[in-house]
């Protein structure tokens, strides 16, 4: 919520501090503040209002009551003003949806005089990045951003009969106050007359009965309205508005006579005329407002919050700056919950008040005493390690694949893409991209074999599995074999007994059953090797250009020479290169080695590898005489 | 190796020194499980599709697990105290996948509970695991949050490399998650905590994307 500075600074006598300190202090004692910004002399902040507290913080009073608590100053006085109500005709109410419109407060307002809203005004409602329009509807959103309490008024003389708040039918049409018609499905709350549509209950108001300049007489709206209902009805309308994100939300049911006066308050001194009539409040209410009483003792919460230094005054201090009147009753604090607050219900939240005034960095770092008994390990958990652990040991990679697949037993509802749309049946789809993806970097890796696995839930219809795929892609000859010798490994170490059909270089097994008939462990013998890096290095992502380069030398010449004039010559682009053969023929000795082109920046082309090459082939023959091959 | 095994790894010792157990549990969880046991609220935003994977069909209930905190309110539920565990495993949010958000990560999720338990144990352990997985120069603070199986809720800072973190969710969880699981909260306090594992690593190693994770790429996983 955007929240000004100067309309917070309004609510003391005394100077606030600089806003960024005022910042810190949101920060650690309230919520996160998400922008701070200057904006002609004043500064706006964007606090992230924690739904809780909704009920009382979506509001200007209510920070500036957090400011107060948060501080430790005392806020001015205010008091609910109240007005001589006039003779003239009630406003006319009928509630059709008990359920849905808890509440409804109404008034009617005569002779007024629609104009510009005064400077002041303006100004508070401009800096929080709001129009001022006039000074009827500005003076109801200005209570909105002051009380956090929604309001709407109507232009009596455009309403037919009275107001009604029934479910819509089917084809009726509201247009709304920003000119778009919104078509009802019937079922949406509404407030209509006689004549039909008027407005989307707790969302947004419409065109039809819109006060304008030539308004003279006004119904004032405050109602409360079911957040189920309300959320319900945003999302599937699209209208997501400052009232509706308040009305998400539960709120108090007293605020909405206090919003009726205030409202009116501000009418009587921008929008008076001599003749003005001020209609009397008419309550129409479904909800009961009781008092709630919390009992709790400073000790427990001490406890409970691991401040060990808690004393009662502490608590009792917290209490009266957070405005939560509490009795005494030997050690028990009876805290009497103010009407708006409806997030405080049990002992726990009056903790949470406590402790965020008091300051969670006093808490101190406690580890809980040392355990004696041995810690047991899950089977399942356990034996997954010592899968790793071998697997590992036989040079293969642990991978990770998605859990989603294009096909498979379990659908998911709202998938995010066609080839996502289940819950993998088995790990075998990614895994073989996976598995061919690398064998296609295998040069990278100066790798003339591919050995990866990955051990990961599956999903069949009515049941959750574990499934361990194992990849191999090498030289042809050592393909089928690689998979039944480390197959063979798992199982004569293990115990395991893996069922599974090896095709195209992979071999998957569920293990879930399988482990669950071998025996459990409470000593965890699992050897890992440390990382191989401490840091990552991003990879390109472009192509790679492999080269070779196979070169008689004089007998003699000692290889390592040669990689390090290669890498010299080859330049940047050469990422990897080593020596891959060798051979002695007819006195002279052959070398072979492989250089590796990549660029972190783009696709290199065959001439930039060919003319890095060229550079090398020279230098080769100057340096060591090399015949190129 | 790949580095959220490594990480798990880790996470298993450092809080076995502890006394903390590893839990384990499913990747599909039951609607009860995975929010109405944690009280959150029927028509709260994250039950809707646009957060959640919902099953087919939908009268079953079922979901991708959001979060391992619904292992908290199946291990409350075997009633068997005090218990100490932790938690790693994937959890899948709907959300569109970018370099730093991911439909499917991995989490962990913390409970200790005990009769005496408070807000300084959470910080005791959280301060002990971190200096011990990102080193000992780590600080630890807490903020104000809302979480609906914890009261009070706090949000949990990291500060790595001179730089402070959101990392982790938590607090002291809440009487109706103990009465969910038909547990006396007058006898039983505990402590929660969540959250992610790919970004501590993927800030610790300096990896830049976290879908590199779940791409099966040795490019990554052979360096670390």
């Amino acid at each position: 919520m955007k929240v000004s500075y100067n309309w917070l600074q309004s609510y003391f006598e005394k100077k606030l501090p600089p806003p960024e300190e005022l910042s810190d202090r949101f920060t650690f004692s309230l919520a996160e503040v998400e922008g701070v910004e200057k904006r002609e002399g004043d500064t706006i902040f964007d606090i992230n209002i924690l739904p809780d507290r909704a009920c009382y913080a979506l509001s200007h009073r209510g920070i500036a009551r957090e400011v107060g608590a948060i501080l430790d100053i005392p806020l001015k006085e205010e008091k609910i003003p109240t007005f001589k109500e006039a003779e003239i005709p009630a406003a006319e109410i009928k509630i059709e949806e008990k359920e849905l419109c808890t509440k409804f407060v109404g008034r009617r307002i005569e002779n007024i005089n629609v104009q510009k809203s005064p400077e002041w005004l303006c100004k508070r409602l401009e800096a929080i990045g709001q129009r001022a329009i006039n000074n009827i509807v500005d003076a109801t959103n200005y209570i909105m951003f002051d009380l956090g309490r929604p309001m709407h008024a109507f232009d009596a003389d455009k309403v037919k009969g009275p107001l009604v708040v029934r479910s819509a039918k089917k084809g009726e049409v509201v247009v709304t106050l920003d000119n778009k018609r919104v078509k009802l499905n019937s079922g949406e709350l509404i407030i209509a007359d006689e004549e039909g549509p008027l407005g989307l209950a707790g969302i947004k108001g419409g065109k039809r009965a819109e006060v304008d300049i030539n308004t003279k007489n006004i119904i004032l709206e405050a109602a409360n309205w079911n957040p189920t209902y309300i959320r319900r009805t945003s999302m599937s309308s699209g209208i997501r508005t400052e009232a509706s994100k308040r009305f998400e939300n539960r709120l108090s049911p007293l605020l909405a006579e206090e919003g009726i006066e205030r409202v009116t308050e501000l009418i009587e001194e921008s929008a008076a005329t001599p003749q003005l009539k001020i209609g009397r409040q008419v309550v129409v209410s479904f909800e009961k407002f009781s008092p709630k009483t919390i009992e709790v003792e400073a000790e427990a919460i001490g406890k409970y919050l691991g401040l060990p230094l808690i004393t009662e005054e502490l608590v009792e201090d917290a209490l009266r700056r957070l405005q939560l009147p509490y009795k005494k009753e030997k050690k028990k604090l009876r805290v009497e919950v103010p009407a708006e607050r409806l997030d405080v219900t049990i002992p726990e939240d009056i903790a949470e008040e406590v402790g965020r005034i008091v300051g969670y960095d006093k808490i101190p770092a406690t580890l809980p005493s040392k355990v004696q008994e041995k810690l047991s390990i899950p089977r399942q958990f356990y034996w997954e390690w010592k899968i790793r652990e071998l697997l590992i040991k036989e040079g293969f990679s642990e991978v990770m694949t998605s859990s989603f697949s294009e096909k498979g037993e379990v659908a998911i509802e709202k998938p995010l893409a066609e080839d996502k749309k289940f819950a993998r049946p088995t790990l075998r789809s990614s895994f073989a991209k996976a598995l061919k993806m690398n064998a296609l970097n295998a040069p990278l890796f100066q790798a003339d074999e591919i050995k990866i696995f990955e051990i990961g839930k599956i999903f069949m219809k009515d049941k959750e599995g574990t499934a361990l795929a194992i990849g191999y892609i090498g030289p042809k000859k050592k393909g089928a074999s690689e998979l039944s010798r480390v197959r063979g490994v798992l199982e004569n170490e293990s115990g395991l007994s893996l069922k599974g059909e090896e095709k195209e270089g992979i071999v998957e097994f569920e293990i879930e059953a399988a482990i669950s008939k071998l025996g459990e462990s409470t000593n965890w013998d699992v050897e890992i090797a440390p990382a191989a890096s401490e840091k990552y290095v991003p990879f390109s992502h472009y192509p790679f250009i492999a080269r070779d380069v196979a070169l008689f030398v004089p007998k003699g010449t000692d290889p390592e020479e040669i990689l390090k004039c290669i890498q010299k010559e080859a330049g940047e682009l050469a990422v990897k290169s080593w020596k891959f053969d060798e051979f002695e023929k007819e006195g002279k000795q052959s070398f072979a080695f492989r250089i590796i082109f990549q660029s972190l920046e783009k696709t290199l082309t065959d001439a930039e590898a060919n003319a890095a090459m060229e550079k090398v082939y020279a230098a080769l023959k100057k340096e060591f005489s090399a015949e190129i091959r | 190796m790949h580095p959220i095994s490594r990480a798990i790894l880790e996470i298993r010792e450092i809080f076995g020194e502890m006394g903390f157990e590893i839990g384990i549990g499913p990747e599909i969880e039951s609607e009860w499980y995975n929010f109405d046991a944690l009280n959150v609220a029927k028509d709260h935003p994250a039950r809707d599709m646009q957060d959640t994977f919902w099953l087919k069909p939908i009268s079953d209930k079922k979901v991708l697990r959001t979060h391992t905190t619904a292992l908290t309110a199946r291990v409350l539920e075997e009633k068997k105290f005090p218990v100490r565990k932790i938690f790693p495993g994937k959890v899948f949010r709907n959300e569109a996948t970018d370099a730093t958000h991911e439909a499917q990560f991995f989490q962990m999720d913390g409970m200790y509970v005990d009769k005496d338990v408070s807000l300084a144990h959470l910080k005791g352990v959280l301060t002990h695991f971190y200096k011990k997985f990102l080193g000992e120069k780590v600080e630890i603070r807490f903020r104000p949050s809302y979480f609906s199986f914890t009261e009070p809720s706090v949000e949990i800072d990291i500060k790595y490399k001179n730089r402070w973190l959101e990392i982790l969710g938590g607090g002291m969880i809440h009487p109706k998650v103990f009465e969910a699981a038909g547990v006396d909260p007058k006898q039983w306090k505990g402590f929660a905590f969540g959250g992610s594992i790919d970004r501590p690593i993927m800030i610790k190693y300096g990896i830049d994307d976290i879908r590199l994770f779940y791409s099966g790429d040795l490019r990554l996983v052979n360096q670390l």
